[in-house]
């Protein structure tokens, strides 16, 4: 008994020990973002780099996340929210880029990063293919937050985020294949390869086809509850990536599963494409709300995790630099390849969606490695790959999961500017500094006033002030006008802006109004809906009026 | 619509606000020539096909909203004077939507300032050719980065 009542408490102690880990974790990483909002850090690598330096506090953060959880728990949601975002009618229009880039790419750079591996590494063949389809996937977060911050055109969003999420799938795949095939009773070829992965992308497509369809067509346009809504996204997202991985146990096919990833890919888009139009505008916001908070806290686990895992303290840095060095090299080279060189094929096949050589080269040096390369490694460790194989790779991947995220991730938004291509920013910032002098200047004129209103300035003098003011706030007002004149595109913004902040101003008053007793329950209920109704409409026209795109012709450069 | 005005200028926007100086530009120009002027702004399907009549009612009424904020915006900007401005906006095709506008107010000049190299699908030349061939008005794109056209 009294042992009993010792594992219990232990137990106890145990998971009291993981939640207070999360919560750390949980802290660390919403201080990390008040922080980095200041500075030119993404951050992303503001959590890698604080979860390293956990690792010289082992008792501060006692948490094991294992590969499978990493999987199975934090990459859903983080697949399933990105492609939420991602309007298929963009989608479409770039897929042909996309598919090269990711079906292609991944393929060459699986079995290029292989080979390169496997001759100056000297790891086993299948291995080092193991190794490379893990690397090729790319892991867009730090940059996408780049290019919202910049003002970067939707279309290199979309080229990104799309090459992202489909070579996701065919990395998750390829890798599977290597590491079975490496099974004792097992052997590599390269039909039954194709064959595998053509079943098992194939299957995880269409699982995330029908599940998502049946979630977009049928409950959302069926059930009128945030809630509920809300709640069957979740268990789509998680389902789907359960039921095409599972496949086989659940309809009782042996040996038969499919591509979890790619079946949370699909459902996403459906949900994204075809469910948020059919809900209400409410449902629509809550819903949305609901997954960016959600990616956010995954975001911030999986980052953190990563930091967590590569243990500096137990790395030996002099033993596997020049493979590190190495796997660099590779994924660099093999990433030049794809980039420009698929880039140039694209553009014979497709020369009016040609990818201009700025994204190419924003492509390229934003290819960052993170969660999936790095949960892959992790799954090494369940293989039939040698201890010492299994971490040599593990070292390979996080020191290129590292040198993207550190060395790629701090850099790109410098080359983002000197492309040219976060021409807002400069703009921006001279509106809003115009904003600022006209700001201060009418508080002055105010406090003039005042001074003079009460008798403590002379009124003659304060007239004088007032007018010397006067001029200048006319001054700075013809500045924004001019400023208007010339990038219009702030205007728009400004207008948008001021809209959503009006609509929210209203909100609250209708919140403040009901609180007060000035309207009843009802009536504030139905104008808020009325005003979800409006914001929802407003971020809409956000984005889908407000394309971004280039003017005329390509932004070759 | 004023009887001192010479004409209708009928400024076309789809697919987004337009860039360059757009509508300051069609505002001047319709001062100029003592036009009034009407912001069209087309939801194309491309665009919006997708949303349910409830859905495109609200992105209609506050589109509407913004781009006469818009408008305004830029009257009081302008040392010009445009003595009648409205905006209209509508869903359906670019072309067959300003036709139908241009001929219901025998509008005379036509100012394309979309952001977009096509409309619905067609090349933004073409549609020029089109909207002079069926409205007789004069065609242009005011964008400061759009080719030359003839």
């Amino acid at each position: 008994m009294l042992g009993i009542s010792l594992l219990a408490a232990e137990e106890g102690n145990n998971f009291l020990e993981q939640e207070l880990s999360v919560v750390v974790l949980l802290t660390v990483a919403a201080a990390m973002a008040i922080m980095v909002k200041r500075t030119k850090m993404p951050y992303t690598v503001a959590l890698v780099l604080v979860g390293l330096a956990f690792a010289f506090f082992p008792s501060f953060v006692d948490l094991d996340f294992s590969p499978e959880l990493i999987l199975g728990l934090l990459i859903p949601p983080l697949l399933f929210e990105a492609t939420l975002h991602l309007p298929w009618a963009k989608l479409k229009a770039d897929l042909v880029p996309i598919l090269i880039f990711a079906i292609g790419g991944t393929m060459l750079g699986t079995f290029a990063v292989g080979w390169i591996v496997w001759a100056l590494v000297g790891v086993p063949w299948l291995a080092a293919v193991a190794f490379g389809a893990l690397i090729s996937a790319t892991d867009p977060v730090a940059v996408i937050a780049f290019f919202k911050s910049l003002g970067v055109t939707k279309r290199l969003s979309v080229l990104v985020e799309g090459e992202s999420l489909f070579n996701d799938a065919v990395a998750f795949v390829a890798f599977t294949l290597a590491v079975d095939a490496a099974a004792p009773d097992q052997s590599f070829g390269i039909g039954n390869a194709i064959g595998d992965f053509l079943i098992v992308g194939g299957g995880g497509l269409a699982v995330g086809l029908v599940l998502g369809w049946f979630v977009a067509s049928v409950v959302l346009a069926r059930v009128d509850d945030a809630l509920i809504e809300t709640t069957t996204s979740l268990a789509l997202a998680y389902g789907s990536f359960l039921v095409a991985e599972e496949f086989g146990l659940i309809f009782n096919i042996e040996d038969l599963h499919f591509s979890g990833i790619l079946a949370v890919v699909a459902a996403g888009l459906m949900v994204g494409n075809i469910g948020l139009r059919n809900t209400s505008p409410t449902t629509r916001i809550t819903l949305e709300y609901f997954w960016e908070v959600l990616a956010f806290l995954v975001n911030s686990l999986v980052f953190l995790v990563i930091g967590l895992k590569i243990n500096l303290r137990e790395i030996d840095i002099g033993e596997n630099i020049l493979n590190v060095l190495i796997a660099i090299g590779a994924i660099l080279t093999t990433r030049l390849i794809i980039v420009y060189g698929f880039g140039a094929v694209h553009a014979k096949i497709q020369p009016s969606r040609r990818v201009p050589i700025p994204f190419r080269h924003i492509m390229y040096w934003g290819g960052l490695r993170g969660a999936i390369s790095l949960a892959l490694a992790l799954l090494l460790e369940e293989s039939d790959f040698s201890p010492e194989v299994v971490d040599t790779l593990l070292v390979m991947t996080f020191g290129v999961v590292l040198f993207t995220l550190l060395i790629q991730g701090t850099t790109i938004s410098g080359l983002i500017a000197r492309l040219g291509l976060s021409g807002q920013e400069a703009n921006q910032r001279h509106q809003q500094e115009i904003q600022a002098r006209i700001y201060s200047l009418r508080a002055g004129s105010a406090e003039i006033k005042r001074l003079g209103t009460e008798g403590v300035l002379f009124s003659s003098m304060a007239s004088a002030m007032q007018t010397t003011y006067d001029e200048e706030v006319g001054d700075a007002r013809r500045e924004l006008s001019d400023h208007f004149d010339s990038h219009p595109e702030l205007e728009v913004a400004m207008l948008l802006q001021a809209r959503r902040d009006a609509l929210v101003a209203e909100q609250s008053a209708i919140g403040e109004m009901e609180r007060s007793g000035f309207i009843s329950t009802d009536v504030g209920h139905h104008m808020a809906v009325e005003l979800n109704n409006r914001m929802a409409a407003l971020e809409l026209i956000e984005e889908r009026w407000e394309t971004n795109a280039p003017p005329y012709g390509e932004l070759d450069h | 619509m004023s009887s001192d005005a010479f004409g209708e200028l009928i400024y076309v926007s789809w697919g987004g606000t337009g860039r360059g100086a757009a509508l300051r530009a069609a505002y001047d120009q319709a001062a100029d020539a003592d036009q009034t002027l009407t912001y069209l702004a087309i939801l194309d399907p491309p665009h919006f096909a997708d949303l349910d009549l409830n859905l495109m009612k609200l992105v209609v009424d506050e589109l509407e909203w913004l781009l006469n904020a818009h408008m305004r915006t830029v009257a009081a900007a302008s040392y010009k004077q445009v003595e009648t401005t409205r905006v209209i906006v509508r869903t359906g095709e670019v072309d067959d939507e300003v036709i139908e506008l241009a001929h219901q107010t025998g509008a005379n000049s036509i100012v394309l300032g979309a952001p977009l190299a096509t409309a619905s699908g067609t090349p933004v030349e073409d549609l020029v050719a089109v909207l002079r061939k069926r409205t007789g008005a004069s065609v242009s794109i005011v964008d400061p980065e759009a080719p030359v056209l003839g």
